[in-house]
């Protein structure tokens, strides 16, 4: 019994100080230099309140942080390490009309690395210039569903509005939509989204230049079907009012459209499909308005892109090719990036055409998605009552996700 | 005999957790004089209440071990049993394992002593449960893998399958004694209703030890232990409309926000190497001394995007055991002190650009710490009457922590008790049967507790989960158990037994009260 | 009637004694071939239809709307098809030492005439109806197709017809290896193993109707198919080796078999082909030459399909992975064997690398339970 009672002291005693140890370690952190790249025409001016955001892409928490001006454009944060998306904005002043003004710069750098004890990173600024014409409004791309619960096809449409104060002609506006996804990101090579954008479906609005005049502060409603939808599905709307319509020849009758001769079609210039072609229906493309500045047959005989991928995939890389159509981004007037959380990898324009995304769901196929649209936010409204719609280049601030769809709700 | 079944839910061992520590069958004792009969000659129920009794069990039964079983039992057995059993919480005290199991199983289990000092034992289960309402958990083996789950908002019940097998052999030689045992189980569970989980569990067990007797009947046994681990799960959605968002969950609520939503095929994998020290009597008189060290790392790999480790967990343990035993002619008594800690490392792995579907690895972070330390006191004393007629009296006392912490957002949760228990069973034989009782009540008192939840408000979709973990983890627990047994020998070689078990707990402060049944049929040959 | 014809010869080898038992060798060698008939969906096909929309004039009133279609049937039966003949022969090694057997076997098989899916494109003809000219508002009734204006127009398509003209070259090593069973351990050891590689040609170039691009409002290959000089070749290669032991232990009634099934290396190469197409029809069915003029056309140029980097063409290969596969047998009675067995629960499958990219292996296991009753 003596022993016992020595030994089990002993085992107490190293039990209670086992209880005590525990490992605790930090969060590695690193060092982050953010160097700033001034827009093209200002490489001397100086940013001020200056604001980064950056987005810890594994946790999707964003933290912002302001800084003091610095001389050489260059700033430090702590970060703990993962991969993050640096947003950046400031103001710098720019001379207008003789005046010196304080004008708004952004930057989006996506998928920093921020690992070992010091790294940088470089965002390149671009001069945010409101739009003056033409925006994309409103884009229904889920469709509906039946009171039976399927999906419905037919009745996704786009809503062009005229933001500015003139009288504009819907003549020869494109739409377009991209060829990459949001929700899949490769290394295409050659690496041309700085200068123009890859699209795979090209639409044209007809006329001679002044066949289609919009008012300031009115729409233009683009469909895919423009007829009553209501008898085939009491949820969806009544588009026979619609402007224009694209219609998708076909001679083979699986692949019938419905061509309404009372609305105006869309040309099509462009398609990847010999079918019909609709939106993509879980908001993983992203859609461009743009005017041509060539005529059509140089576009559709010189604007050819072929680029080349690596696919990995578990079996193996395979070399990819594929080819498109690009459209310059100075012919662009707007571009919305669409995209889904869960799955989203990237931007597919341009930052300075639109920096961020908007959506319907929160995740691939969600089925609360049905029926919803991304709408544009209203800025403000004119003395004359004109309504100004915000357009930052920014879809993640300009517009409002899942919004219950209604091609009527703003004319 | 252990209750295979409690061994066999290793991973999964919640409800069975409540369920008395030692044993849950009662064993009857038959008359008279037992040491020196050779073991031929002694009936089937005797050579039962042989291997049962407290005396036999009570220094070996601390931790599952090469040498425990090599030196177990004096008496071949072989027993084949049926049961069924029911368990209902009046709510889940832990959503992630639901609030209730009911279902059957069958099993097999034999030990032999052959010629030549030669051992022999195997062990066979099946067992079918359905477990109900299972909410914030779509994987299987939930003690082995937490809190490293997959889970969705919805859940629901989930039915289960376990096929198990154990096989050892052990032989004397001389002055050694070596031995070998190898464990494999097979688990299915799955759901036939939207979200629809199914999971594939295989864990194989194999130990190897060698003894030696280097003091009168003492022998110190030295043997190694090695286990592989392998999960694979998915969920399916059959309705068309889409599915919901699968989490992967990473500690103390926290989910691992980047790979949230669609990725719903994952695969655990782990492996664990340990070693164990043991000095025990041949007689069970005298001092014994276990020593367990066993440390096991898993991680979990997302299989839609190469398999990328996404989590991985690293547990150490450590189990020590010290008892000493002491008996005359018709009583026996001992003292024993038990004590283990468990520790626990998660890593979470950060990914960079995704090139297609191939993330690369850029970092890793320590972001989850759990302990668990338990220490207790035993003691007993057994009294064996003339007229076949055995009872014994148990008291316990134990003192455990808990505590789980995760690192950024900084988040902790602990709590320790203190728990008192006592069992008491009796026994006695008739003329052409045997029957026993045993009856015992544990309170676990909550002596302490703290928590700290940063970033945490009750909007965010994984609120009800954390605060579910919380209060169970800090509750008062009042434990009674109430088991019988009857014995019907049939023949000279045939004996018929059947086996009642009733457990009821109270959770205090959760105002959730709960009680489980099982009964089983068998036979022993 | 098809002959099939097969010889196999083998000769043993005087023995060559030693202390302990004999040395058997003997040579074998066969040649054969083998006719493999069409199946009855090859040989009778379903008709083909094609249907073309001449009118699709939709109208807000259901009365007024009209839909003509015109459809054509077509028969892809193949009337000159052939059965398919293999021609295999191969030579073996054996060996046998006091219970030991050993063999090794190499064979080559050539088949020539496989079955293929070749496309076959013809034009069709019909009218496409102009409906601009209907006054949609003040229409009364359905469009009468007798007045409505029409352009006769041309379209392609292409169907798949069964043809001969798939090869497929065969060789491999094959080898076994079996021990007799060592009593003290009760466990007696085989090996087998493997090594093949197929190769998969055509042999005629064929049209590829897979341009689905639609160019200022006309499908491609509505207009223009193809015809490319494409052997649409694969090589495929692998090398794996078993190696089983089995312990049984009588007294228990009890069988362990342990296989450690190895895949040394599996690879896939597709051969070259030019996506330059050396002619192309058109919609009147006439042939043309494909010329380099022709690459800067707004249509002709999506007829080229080939990709940008060579590396398509590269040799792909899976390189080892090791499983290990348990099964346990109890003999339960003379009549009744109970089995189960878990495959693939160890596995060596490390990562590669392609093109600078981890590729991670991860198995799960299977396990199952196996009764044999004998009646």
């Amino acid at each position: 019994m003596k022993h016992l009672k020595s030994i089990s002291l002993i085992l107490l005693s190293l039990l209670m100080g086992l209880t005590f140890f525990s490992c605790k370690k930090d969060p590695l952190v690193s060092k982050v230099t953010v160097s700033c790249t001034m827009p093209d025409g200002y490489s001397d001016a100086m940013l001020s309140s200056i604001v980064l955001k950056t987005k810890n892409v594994s946790t999707g928490k964003t933290t912002s942080n302001s800084f003091a001006t610095a001389a050489d454009n260059k700033y430090e944060l702590t970060l703990n390490e993962g991969l993050y998306d640096f947003t950046l904005e400031a103001k710098i002043q720019v001379e207008l009309d003789g005046v010196m003004r304080a004008v708004s710069v952004r930057g989006y750098t996506e998928s920093v690395k921020v690992t070992g004890e010091t790294c940088s990173a470089s965002i390149k600024l671009f001069i945010v210039e409101t739009s003056e014409g033409f925006v994309i409004a409103e884009i229904f791309f889920t469709g509906t569903q039946t009171p039976e619960g399927k999906q419905y096809v037919g009745d996704t449409y786009f809503r062009i509005y005229n933001n500015s104060d003139e009288v504009q002609y819907a003549d020869g506006l494109v739409i377009a939509e991209s060829d990459f996804l949001t929700v899949s990101k490769y290394n295409y090579s050659p690496d041309i989204m700085s200068q123009a954008m890859a699209v795979s479906a090209v639409y044209r609005v007809p006329g001679n230049g002044t066949d289609y005049p919009v008012q300031p502060g009115k729409s233009i409603l683009i469909c895919d079907n423009a007829i009553d939808h209501r008898s085939a599905n009491s949820n969806s709307f009544d588009l026979s009012s619609a402007d224009f319509e694209w219609y998708d020849e076909s001679t083979n009758p699986n692949f019938a459209d419905i061509d309404n001769p009372a609305v105006t079609n869309l040309d099509k210039i462009y398609c990847y499909t010999a079918t019909i072609w609709v939106p993509h229906n879980r908001g993983f493309k992203s859609y461009a308005l743009a005017r041509f500045k060539e005529s059509k047959e140089t576009f559709l005989r010189d604007y050819v892109y072929n680029y080349s991928y690596d696919l990995v995939t578990a079996a193996g890389t395979f070399p990819m090719t594929g080819d498109c159509y690009k459209i310059p981004n100075e012919w662009i007037l707007d571009a919305v990036n669409l995209s889904v959380e869960s799955e989203f990898e990237w931007i597919v324009t341009d930052p300075s055409l639109d920096m961020g995304w908007t959506y319907c769901g929160k995740i691939d196929r969600d089925q609360n998605r049905y029926g919803k649209s991304v709408r544009r936010k209203v800025d403000y409204t004119t003395a004359e009552g004109i309504v100004k719609l915000k357009d930052t280049n920014n879809s993640s601030e300009d517009f409002a996700a899942e919004q219950t769809a209604d091609p009527f709700w703003f004319n | 005999m252990i209750n295979a079944i409690e061994r066999l839910h290793d991973g999964d061992a919640t409800y069975l957790r409540h369920v008395s520590r030692c044993l849950s069958l009662v064993v009857i004792m038959l008359s008279g004089m037992l040491s020196l009969k050779a073991q031929n000659t002694l009936s089937i129920d005797q050579r039962w209440i042989e291997v049962g009794k407290l005396s036999t069990r009570f220094s070996l039964e601390s931790v599952d071990n090469l040498a425990a079983a090599m030196f177990r039992q004096d008496y071949s057995l072989t027993t084949l049993a049926f049961d069924g059993f029911y368990n209902k919480e009046s709510s889940p005290v832990l959503l992630q394992q639901g609030d209730g199991r009911y279902g059957g199983a069958f099993h097999a289990e034999s030990y032999q002593h052959l010629k030549k000092k030669v051992r022999l034992w195997g062990e066979a289960i099946y067992d079918n449960v359905l477990k109900k309402n299972i909410r914030w958990n779509e994987t299987s083996d939930y003690d082995l893998l937490y809190p490293y789950f997959s889970a969705d908002t919805i859940g629901g019940d989930l039915r289960s399958e376990t096929y198990y097998f154990k096989g050892g052999y052990a032989q004397e030689w001389k002055e050694l004694v070596w031995g070998a045992e190898a464990e494999y189980r097979a688990l299915l569970e799955y759901r036939n209703i939207d979200p629809r989980p199914r999971n594939t569990a295989a864990d194989l067990k194999l130990k190897m030890g060698i003894g030696w007797n280097f003091h009168r009947n003492y022998y110190g046994v030295l043997s190694l232990a090695a286990r592989r681990y392998k999960q694979t799960g998915s969920i399916a959605y059959y309705n068309e409309s889409g599915n919901c968002i699968t989490y992967h969950l990473t500690g103390l609520g926290m989910v691992y926000a980047r790979f949230s939503g669609t990725n719903t095929s994952v695969a655990y994998q782990g492996t664990s190497g340990g070693v164990s020290l043991n000095i025990l009597p041949e007689n069970r008189k005298g001092y014994t001394f276990l020593a367990d060290y066993n440390y096991l790392s898993y991680s979990k790999m997302l299989s839609d995007l190469n398999n990328i480790p996404l989590v991985e967990m690293g547990i150490h343990q450590v189990d020590l055991s010290l008892a000493w035993q002491d008996g005359e002619a018709n009583s026996n008594w001992g003292m024993k002190l038990v004590g283990g800690i468990t520790i626990k490392n998660g890593t979470e792995n950060l990914f960079g650009d995704p090139a297609g579907n191939i993330y690369s690895e850029i970092a890793s972070a320590d972001m989850y710490d759990q302990l668990i330390s338990r220490l207790g006191l035993q003691g007993f004393y057994e009294w064996q009457g003339r007229a076949e007629d055995i009872w014994h009296l148990q008291p316990r006392l134990s003192f455990a922590t808990n505590s789980e912490k995760y690192l950024q957002p900084a988040r902790g949760l602990s709590a320790r008790h203190l728990i008192p228990a006592v069992e008491f069973g009796w026994s006695k034989s008739l003329v052409k049967t045997s029957f026993g009782l045993r009856a015992s009540a544990e309170y676990g008192l909550c002596l302490q507790s703290r928590s700290s939840l940063a970033d945490c408000t009750p909007q965010d979709s994984q609120y009800s989960l954390i605060m579910n973990v919380m209060e169970a983890m800090q509750a008062d627990r009042l434990t009674t158990n109430l088991d019988f047994r009857i014995n019907f020998p049939v023949k000279s070689k045939v004996t018929i037994f059947v086996q009642g078990a009733w457990q009821y707990y109270y959770y205090n402060m959760l105002d959730i009260n709960a009680s489980a049944v099982k009964f089983t049929v068998g036979v022993g040959i | 009637m098809y002959v099939d014809p097969r010889v196999n010869a083998r000769w043993h080898f005087p023995g060559v004694k030693t202390k302990k038992s004999e040395w058997k060798f003997a040579f074998a060698g066969g040649w054969g071939m083998h006719t493999k008939l069409p199946t009855l969906a090859q040989v009778y096909p379903a008709t083909y239809y094609v249907d073309v929309i001449q009118l699709n004039y939709w109208h807000a009133n259901p009365d007024y709307r009209r839909l003509n279609i015109l459809t054509y049937t077509i028969d892809p039966t193949n009337y000159d098809l052939q059965p398919a003949k293999n021609r295999k022969w191969e030579i073996q090694l054996s060996a046998e030492y006091n219970k030991n057997d050993f063999s090794v076997t190499f064979f080559n098989e050539n088949m020539t005439s496989g079955f293929r899916h070749s496309t076959v494109c013809v034009p069709y003809t019909y009218k496409k109806y102009d409906p601009s000219g209907i006054d949609h508002v003040n229409i009364t009734e359905q469009p009468d197709l007798t007045t409505l204006p029409y352009t006769p127009t041309t379209l392609l398509d292409a169907y798949s017809q069964v043809t001969n003209g798939s090869q497929i070259k065969k060789i491999g090593v094959e080898f076994q290896y079996s021990s007799p069973r060592l009593s003290k351990i009760k466990t007696r050891f085989t090996v087998n193993g493997a090594w093949f590689r197929t190769t998969y040609v055509n042999s005629e170039p064929m049209f590829n109707a897979s341009v689905t691009r639609v160019i200022d409002g006309v499908p491609v290959n509505n207009l223009y198919i193809g015809c490319y000089n494409w052997t649409d070749g694969m090589i495929r290669e692998r090398f794996n080796t078993n190696v089983i032991t089995d312990t049984y232990f009588e007294k228990l009634g009890l069988a362990f078999s342990l296989t450690f099934q190895i895949d040394w290396f599996a690879s896939q190469q597709t051969m070259w082909r030019d996506g330059v197409p050396i002619s192309y029809m058109d919609n009147t069915g006439t042939m043309h030459d494909y010329t380099d003029a022709d690459r800067e056309d707004m249509y002709l140029q999506w007829l080229v399909i080939e990709p940008n980097s060579s590396a398509v063409y590269d040799k792909r290969t899976t390189p080892f992975a090791s499983y290990f596969n348990l099964k346990v047998t109890k003999t339960i009675t003379k009549y009744v064997k109970l089995a189960f067995f878990i495959d693939k629960l160890f596995d060596c499958a490390p990562d590669y690398t392609v093109s600078g990219v981890k590729v991670r292996r991860n198995v799960s296991p299977y396990f199952g339970m196996e009764i044999n009753i004998k009646i």
